[in-house]
Protein backbone atom coordinates (compact mmCIF):
# COMPACT_ATOMS: atom_id res chain seq x y z
CA UNK A 1 0.00 0.00 0.00
CA UNK A 2 2.96 2.32 -0.40
CA UNK A 3 1.22 4.13 -3.25
CA UNK A 4 -1.56 5.22 -0.94
CA UNK A 5 0.83 7.08 1.34
CA UNK A 6 2.72 10.23 0.49
CA UNK A 7 6.22 9.21 -0.45
CA UNK A 8 9.23 10.39 1.40
CA UNK A 9 10.87 12.65 -1.13
CA UNK A 10 13.58 13.99 1.15
CA UNK A 11 15.82 10.94 0.81
CA UNK A 12 16.56 11.38 -2.85
CA UNK A 13 17.23 15.07 -2.69
CA UNK A 14 20.93 14.98 -1.80
CA UNK A 15 21.96 13.88 -5.29
CA UNK A 16 23.79 10.70 -4.24
CA UNK A 17 21.32 8.06 -5.37
CA UNK A 18 22.71 4.53 -5.79
CA UNK A 19 22.50 2.96 -9.25
CA UNK A 20 19.30 0.97 -9.76
CA UNK A 21 19.05 -2.42 -11.41
CA UNK A 22 16.48 -2.69 -14.26
CA UNK A 23 13.76 -4.21 -12.04
CA UNK A 24 14.11 -1.46 -9.49
CA UNK A 25 14.16 1.12 -12.27
CA UNK A 26 10.93 -0.27 -13.74
CA UNK A 27 9.27 -0.28 -10.32
CA UNK A 28 10.47 3.25 -9.74
CA UNK A 29 9.06 4.34 -13.12
CA UNK A 30 5.71 2.78 -12.30
CA UNK A 31 5.58 4.49 -8.95
CA UNK A 32 6.47 7.77 -10.63
CA UNK A 33 3.55 7.39 -13.03
CA UNK A 34 1.17 6.51 -10.21
CA UNK A 35 2.41 9.44 -8.18
CA UNK A 36 2.02 11.76 -11.19
CA UNK A 37 -1.62 10.72 -11.56
CA UNK A 38 -2.31 10.75 -7.84
CA UNK A 39 -0.84 14.21 -7.37
CA UNK A 40 -3.18 15.61 -10.03
CA UNK A 41 -6.34 13.64 -9.26
CA UNK A 42 -5.95 13.30 -5.47
CA UNK A 43 -7.39 9.82 -5.81
CA UNK A 44 -5.65 8.20 -2.87
CA UNK A 45 -7.47 10.23 -0.18
CA UNK A 46 -10.72 9.25 -1.84
CA UNK A 47 -9.72 5.60 -2.05
CA UNK A 48 -8.57 5.70 1.57
CA UNK A 49 -11.91 7.30 2.55
CA UNK A 50 -13.76 4.58 0.64
CA UNK A 51 -11.79 1.51 1.68
CA UNK A 52 -10.77 2.26 5.28
CA UNK A 53 -14.13 3.09 6.79
CA UNK A 54 -15.21 2.24 10.28
CA UNK A 55 -17.95 -0.37 10.38
CA UNK A 56 -20.09 -1.15 13.41
CA UNK A 57 -19.55 -4.17 15.61
CA UNK A 58 -21.67 -7.21 14.94
CA UNK A 59 -22.02 -6.99 11.17
CA UNK A 60 -22.40 -10.35 9.48
CA UNK A 61 -22.76 -12.05 6.12
CA UNK A 62 -26.20 -10.51 5.52
CA UNK A 63 -24.40 -7.18 5.02
CA UNK A 64 -22.71 -8.52 1.88
CA UNK A 65 -25.98 -8.91 -0.06
CA UNK A 66 -25.75 -5.40 -1.49
CA UNK A 67 -22.28 -6.07 -2.87
CA UNK A 68 -23.53 -9.40 -4.21
CA UNK A 69 -26.33 -7.58 -6.03
CA UNK A 70 -23.83 -5.15 -7.51
CA UNK A 71 -21.67 -8.00 -8.77
CA UNK A 72 -24.76 -9.61 -10.29
CA UNK A 73 -25.33 -6.31 -12.11
CA UNK A 74 -21.71 -6.24 -13.30
CA UNK A 75 -22.10 -9.83 -14.52
CA UNK A 76 -25.19 -8.80 -16.48
CA UNK A 77 -23.32 -5.83 -17.95
CA UNK A 78 -20.30 -7.87 -19.08
CA UNK A 79 -22.25 -10.82 -20.49
CA UNK A 80 -24.74 -8.40 -22.07
CA UNK A 81 -21.95 -6.62 -23.94
CA UNK A 82 -20.78 -9.91 -25.42
CA UNK A 83 -24.34 -10.93 -26.35
CA UNK A 84 -24.88 -7.57 -28.04
CA UNK A 85 -21.89 -8.30 -30.29
CA UNK A 86 -23.87 -11.13 -31.89
CA UNK A 87 -27.50 -10.10 -31.44
CA UNK A 88 -29.62 -8.52 -34.18
CA UNK A 89 -32.91 -6.82 -33.21
CA UNK A 90 -34.67 -7.97 -36.38
CA UNK A 91 -38.30 -8.94 -35.93
CA UNK A 92 -38.49 -10.88 -39.22
CA UNK A 93 -36.77 -13.94 -37.82
CA UNK A 94 -33.32 -12.34 -37.55
CA UNK A 95 -33.48 -11.89 -33.79
CA UNK A 96 -34.45 -15.50 -33.16
CA UNK A 97 -31.87 -16.66 -35.68
CA UNK A 98 -29.09 -14.62 -34.06
CA UNK A 99 -29.95 -16.07 -30.64
CA UNK A 100 -29.90 -19.56 -32.15
CA UNK A 101 -26.52 -18.73 -33.67
CA UNK A 102 -25.22 -17.58 -30.27
CA UNK A 103 -26.41 -20.78 -28.65
CA UNK A 104 -25.24 -23.20 -31.34
CA UNK A 105 -22.21 -21.72 -33.10
CA UNK A 106 -20.53 -18.95 -31.13
CA UNK A 107 -17.65 -20.09 -28.91
CA UNK A 108 -19.01 -20.25 -25.33
CA UNK A 109 -22.11 -18.48 -26.64
CA UNK A 110 -24.60 -20.71 -24.90
CA UNK A 111 -22.62 -20.33 -21.67
CA UNK A 112 -22.61 -16.53 -21.84
CA UNK A 113 -26.28 -16.49 -22.82
CA UNK A 114 -27.05 -18.75 -19.86
CA UNK A 115 -25.00 -16.55 -17.53
CA UNK A 116 -27.09 -13.57 -18.67
CA UNK A 117 -30.43 -15.38 -18.43
CA UNK A 118 -29.90 -17.07 -15.07
CA UNK A 119 -27.90 -14.12 -13.75
CA UNK A 120 -31.01 -11.99 -14.22
CA UNK A 121 -32.97 -14.28 -11.90
CA UNK A 122 -30.09 -14.35 -9.43
CA UNK A 123 -30.00 -10.55 -9.45
CA UNK A 124 -33.72 -10.31 -8.68
CA UNK A 125 -33.37 -12.81 -5.82
CA UNK A 126 -30.35 -10.99 -4.40
CA UNK A 127 -32.15 -7.64 -4.61
CA UNK A 128 -35.06 -8.97 -2.58
CA UNK A 129 -32.74 -10.57 -0.01
CA UNK A 130 -30.83 -7.27 0.24
CA UNK A 131 -34.10 -5.35 0.58
CA UNK A 132 -35.28 -7.77 3.27
CA UNK A 133 -32.02 -7.33 5.18
CA UNK A 134 -32.33 -3.54 5.05
CA UNK A 135 -35.99 -3.67 6.04
CA UNK A 136 -35.77 -6.13 8.92
CA UNK A 137 -32.57 -4.57 10.29
CA UNK A 138 -34.21 -1.13 10.19
CA UNK A 139 -31.34 0.18 8.08
CA UNK A 140 -33.69 2.37 6.01
CA UNK A 141 -34.28 4.77 8.90
CA UNK A 142 -32.81 8.24 9.32
CA UNK A 143 -30.43 9.29 7.84
CA UNK A 144 -30.59 6.59 5.17
CA UNK A 145 -34.06 7.20 3.69
CA UNK A 146 -32.65 8.52 0.41
CA UNK A 147 -30.51 5.39 0.02
CA UNK A 148 -33.69 3.34 0.41
CA UNK A 149 -35.58 5.44 -2.13
CA UNK A 150 -32.78 5.10 -4.68
CA UNK A 151 -32.77 1.38 -3.98
CA UNK A 152 -36.49 1.18 -4.73
CA UNK A 153 -35.93 3.00 -8.03
CA UNK A 154 -33.15 0.53 -8.81
CA UNK A 155 -35.53 -2.35 -8.05
CA UNK A 156 -38.10 -0.93 -10.47
CA UNK A 157 -35.43 -0.41 -13.12
CA UNK A 158 -34.24 -3.99 -12.66
CA UNK A 159 -37.82 -5.19 -13.16
CA UNK A 160 -37.99 -3.10 -16.34
CA UNK A 161 -34.75 -4.73 -17.48
CA UNK A 162 -36.29 -8.14 -16.95
CA UNK A 163 -39.43 -7.13 -18.85
CA UNK A 164 -37.60 -5.66 -21.83
CA UNK A 165 -34.95 -8.38 -21.93
CA UNK A 166 -37.52 -11.15 -21.96
CA UNK A 167 -38.74 -10.11 -25.41
CA UNK A 168 -35.34 -10.07 -27.10
CA UNK A 169 -35.01 -13.79 -28.01
CA UNK A 170 -38.28 -13.25 -29.93
CA UNK A 171 -39.45 -16.84 -29.73
CA UNK A 172 -43.07 -17.84 -29.12
CA UNK A 173 -42.71 -17.69 -25.35
CA UNK A 174 -41.19 -14.21 -25.23
CA UNK A 175 -43.55 -12.89 -27.92
CA UNK A 176 -46.77 -13.88 -26.17
CA UNK A 177 -45.45 -13.17 -22.69
CA UNK A 178 -44.61 -9.62 -23.73
CA UNK A 179 -47.99 -9.13 -25.42
CA UNK A 180 -49.65 -10.12 -22.17
CA UNK A 181 -47.23 -7.91 -20.21
CA UNK A 182 -48.00 -4.88 -22.38
CA UNK A 183 -51.72 -5.55 -22.04
CA UNK A 184 -51.37 -5.68 -18.26
CA UNK A 185 -49.89 -2.17 -18.51
CA UNK A 186 -52.89 -1.23 -20.64
CA UNK A 187 -55.23 -1.93 -17.75
CA UNK A 188 -54.03 1.10 -15.80
CA UNK A 189 -56.96 3.54 -15.71
CA UNK A 190 -56.84 6.61 -18.00
CA UNK A 191 -53.11 6.33 -18.81
CA UNK A 192 -53.15 2.63 -19.67
CA UNK A 193 -53.85 2.87 -23.42
CA UNK A 194 -51.12 5.48 -23.80
CA UNK A 195 -48.60 3.41 -21.83
CA UNK A 196 -49.38 0.50 -24.13
CA UNK A 197 -48.90 2.64 -27.24
CA UNK A 198 -45.58 3.88 -25.86
CA UNK A 199 -44.32 0.38 -25.08
CA UNK A 200 -45.38 -1.04 -28.45
CA UNK A 201 -44.32 1.97 -30.47
CA UNK A 202 -47.86 2.24 -31.89
CA UNK A 203 -51.10 0.31 -31.79
CA UNK A 204 -49.58 -2.87 -33.22
CA UNK A 205 -46.99 -5.16 -31.70
CA UNK A 206 -44.16 -5.61 -34.18
CA UNK A 207 -40.71 -4.65 -35.38
CA UNK A 208 -40.84 -1.21 -33.73
CA UNK A 209 -41.59 -2.87 -30.41
CA UNK A 210 -38.52 -5.09 -30.63
CA UNK A 211 -36.09 -2.31 -31.53
CA UNK A 212 -37.64 -0.11 -28.86
CA UNK A 213 -37.30 -2.78 -26.18
CA UNK A 214 -33.73 -3.44 -27.35
CA UNK A 215 -32.79 0.24 -27.04
CA UNK A 216 -34.41 0.50 -23.61
CA UNK A 217 -32.78 -2.72 -22.46
CA UNK A 218 -29.22 -1.97 -23.49
CA UNK A 219 -28.93 1.82 -23.57
CA UNK A 220 -31.47 3.69 -21.48
CA UNK A 221 -31.83 1.61 -18.32
CA UNK A 222 -28.21 0.41 -17.93
CA UNK A 223 -26.97 4.00 -17.93
CA UNK A 224 -29.60 5.04 -15.41
CA UNK A 225 -28.82 2.04 -13.22
CA UNK A 226 -25.06 2.63 -13.29
CA UNK A 227 -25.56 6.25 -12.26
CA UNK A 228 -28.00 5.38 -9.49
CA UNK A 229 -25.78 2.54 -8.21
CA UNK A 230 -22.95 5.07 -7.98
CA UNK A 231 -25.17 7.41 -5.98
CA UNK A 232 -26.39 4.52 -3.80
CA UNK A 233 -22.81 3.47 -3.02
CA UNK A 234 -21.75 7.05 -2.33
CA UNK A 235 -24.56 7.40 0.20
CA UNK A 236 -23.67 4.06 1.81
CA UNK A 237 -20.08 5.24 2.27
CA UNK A 238 -20.96 8.77 3.29
CA UNK A 239 -23.52 7.74 5.90
CA UNK A 240 -21.78 4.56 7.08
CA UNK A 241 -23.26 1.15 7.71
CA UNK A 242 -26.01 0.86 10.30
CA UNK A 243 -25.41 -1.32 13.32
CA UNK A 244 -27.43 -4.49 13.71
CA UNK A 245 -30.65 -3.81 15.61
CA UNK A 246 -29.73 -6.11 18.48
CA UNK A 247 -26.82 -3.84 19.41
CA UNK A 248 -27.94 -0.80 21.34
CA UNK A 249 -26.36 2.44 20.18
CA UNK A 250 -25.60 3.60 23.69
CA UNK A 251 -24.49 0.33 25.21
CA UNK A 252 -20.81 0.35 26.13
CA UNK A 253 -18.39 -1.98 24.46
CA UNK A 254 -18.37 -5.22 26.48
CA UNK A 255 -15.27 -5.49 28.58
CA UNK A 256 -12.91 -8.40 27.96
CA UNK A 257 -13.90 -11.50 29.86
CA UNK A 258 -10.63 -11.50 31.81
CA UNK A 259 -11.31 -8.13 33.45
CA UNK A 260 -14.84 -8.92 34.58
CA UNK A 261 -15.23 -9.31 38.31
CA UNK A 262 -18.11 -11.20 39.81
CA UNK B 1 -58.98 -12.20 -25.36
CA UNK B 2 -58.31 -11.80 -21.69
CA UNK B 3 -54.86 -10.14 -21.80
CA UNK B 4 -53.63 -11.10 -25.24
CA UNK B 5 -53.22 -14.85 -25.25
CA UNK B 6 -54.82 -16.27 -28.40
CA UNK B 7 -58.06 -18.10 -27.60
CA UNK B 8 -59.22 -21.07 -29.63
CA UNK B 9 -62.53 -22.83 -30.02
CA UNK B 10 -62.73 -26.11 -28.13
CA UNK B 11 -64.99 -28.57 -29.93
CA UNK B 12 -65.47 -30.69 -26.82
CA UNK B 13 -66.47 -27.78 -24.57
CA UNK B 14 -68.30 -25.90 -27.37
CA UNK B 15 -66.66 -22.79 -25.99
CA UNK B 16 -63.65 -20.53 -26.64
CA UNK B 17 -60.93 -21.30 -24.11
CA UNK B 18 -58.00 -19.03 -23.20
CA UNK B 19 -54.92 -21.18 -22.52
CA UNK B 20 -53.23 -18.72 -20.17
CA UNK B 21 -55.58 -18.15 -17.24
CA UNK B 22 -58.60 -20.24 -18.11
CA UNK B 23 -60.92 -17.59 -19.51
CA UNK B 24 -64.02 -19.16 -21.09
CA UNK B 25 -66.29 -17.60 -23.74
CA UNK B 26 -69.46 -19.08 -25.19
CA UNK B 27 -70.08 -19.45 -28.92
CA UNK B 28 -71.17 -15.78 -29.15
CA UNK B 29 -67.98 -14.62 -27.43
CA UNK B 30 -69.68 -13.67 -24.17
CA UNK B 31 -67.74 -14.36 -21.00
CA UNK B 32 -68.79 -17.71 -19.56
CA UNK B 33 -66.17 -17.87 -16.84
CA UNK B 34 -62.69 -16.95 -15.71
CA UNK B 35 -60.98 -13.56 -15.49
CA UNK B 36 -61.93 -11.80 -18.78
CA UNK B 37 -63.56 -8.41 -18.27
CA UNK B 38 -65.46 -8.15 -21.56
CA UNK B 39 -66.63 -10.39 -24.43
CA UNK B 40 -64.42 -11.29 -27.37
CA UNK B 41 -63.82 -8.48 -29.84
CA UNK B 42 -65.65 -8.74 -33.17
CA UNK B 43 -65.01 -7.76 -36.76
CA UNK B 44 -67.29 -5.89 -39.10
CA UNK B 45 -68.23 -8.15 -41.98
CA UNK B 46 -69.93 -7.37 -45.27
CA UNK B 47 -70.71 -9.20 -48.45
CA UNK B 48 -69.41 -8.00 -51.81
CA UNK B 49 -68.40 -9.72 -55.02
CA UNK B 50 -70.17 -12.81 -53.66
CA UNK B 51 -67.59 -13.01 -50.88
CA UNK B 52 -67.64 -12.18 -47.18
CA UNK B 53 -65.11 -9.48 -46.34
CA UNK B 54 -63.73 -8.89 -42.85
CA UNK B 55 -63.61 -5.23 -41.83
CA UNK B 56 -62.13 -3.44 -38.81
CA UNK B 57 -62.22 -4.77 -35.29
CA UNK B 58 -64.61 -3.41 -32.67
CA UNK B 59 -65.18 -4.13 -29.00
CA UNK B 60 -68.42 -4.90 -27.20
CA UNK B 61 -69.51 -4.70 -23.60
CA UNK B 62 -71.38 -7.43 -21.77
CA UNK B 63 -74.67 -6.24 -23.37
CA UNK B 64 -73.03 -6.52 -26.83
CA UNK B 65 -73.14 -2.75 -27.41
CA UNK B 66 -70.48 -1.63 -29.89
CA UNK B 67 -67.47 0.46 -28.88
CA UNK B 68 -64.30 1.60 -30.58
CA UNK B 69 -61.66 -1.14 -30.38
CA UNK B 70 -59.97 -1.35 -27.03
CA UNK B 71 -56.86 -3.25 -25.94
CA UNK B 72 -57.34 -6.54 -24.13
CA UNK B 73 -58.00 -6.40 -20.42
CA UNK B 74 -59.87 -3.08 -20.51
CA UNK B 75 -63.45 -3.38 -19.25
CA UNK B 76 -66.29 -1.57 -21.04
CA UNK B 77 -69.10 -2.00 -18.50
CA UNK B 78 -70.06 0.86 -16.18
CA UNK B 79 -67.31 3.44 -15.83
CA UNK B 80 -64.88 1.16 -17.68
CA UNK B 81 -65.62 2.87 -20.99
CA UNK B 82 -64.51 6.20 -19.48
CA UNK B 83 -61.46 4.79 -17.66
CA UNK B 84 -59.98 3.44 -20.88
CA UNK B 85 -60.34 6.00 -23.66
CA UNK B 86 -60.00 4.76 -27.21
CA UNK B 87 -57.42 6.11 -29.63
CA UNK B 88 -58.30 9.31 -31.45
CA UNK B 89 -57.34 7.74 -34.78
CA UNK B 90 -59.65 4.75 -34.40
CA UNK B 91 -60.23 3.21 -37.81
CA UNK B 92 -63.67 3.68 -39.27
CA UNK B 93 -65.62 1.40 -41.53
CA UNK B 94 -64.07 1.59 -45.02
CA UNK B 95 -66.16 2.10 -48.11
CA UNK B 96 -67.26 -1.03 -49.89
CA UNK B 97 -66.16 0.36 -53.25
CA UNK B 98 -62.88 -0.63 -54.90
CA UNK B 99 -62.46 -3.71 -52.74
CA UNK B 100 -59.54 -5.97 -53.52
CA UNK B 101 -60.78 -8.98 -55.36
CA UNK B 102 -60.58 -12.19 -53.38
CA UNK B 103 -58.08 -14.80 -54.53
CA UNK B 104 -59.43 -17.45 -56.82
CA UNK B 105 -60.09 -20.76 -55.15
CA UNK B 106 -58.28 -23.58 -56.92
CA UNK B 107 -60.62 -25.83 -58.90
CA UNK B 108 -63.47 -23.32 -59.07
CA UNK B 109 -62.27 -21.11 -61.90
CA UNK B 110 -64.24 -21.50 -65.12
Amino acid sequence: MSTLKPRDTAAGSNGTEPALNPVQAAAEAGLTVVDWIDERTQLSPGIRWMMFRKVPRGINWAYTLGSATMFAFLNQAVTGVFLAMFYRPDANGGAYESIRNINDNVFLGQFVHGMHKWGASVMIILIFLHMGRVFFFGAYKYPRELTWIIGVVLLILTMAMGFTGYLLPFDQRSYWATIVGVNINNTAPFLGPYIGDFLRGGPEFGATTLSRFYAIHMMLIPGLMAALIGLHLYLVMKLGISAPPWLSRTSPRPRPRSSRSR
Amino acid sequence: MHLGCPVRYSEAAERFICPCHGGVYNFRGEVAGGPPVRPLDRFYTFVANDYVYIGPRYSVNSELQRFHPRDPGEPLDGIGQYLYPSRPDTPTLPSTKDLPLPPTVPGTSV
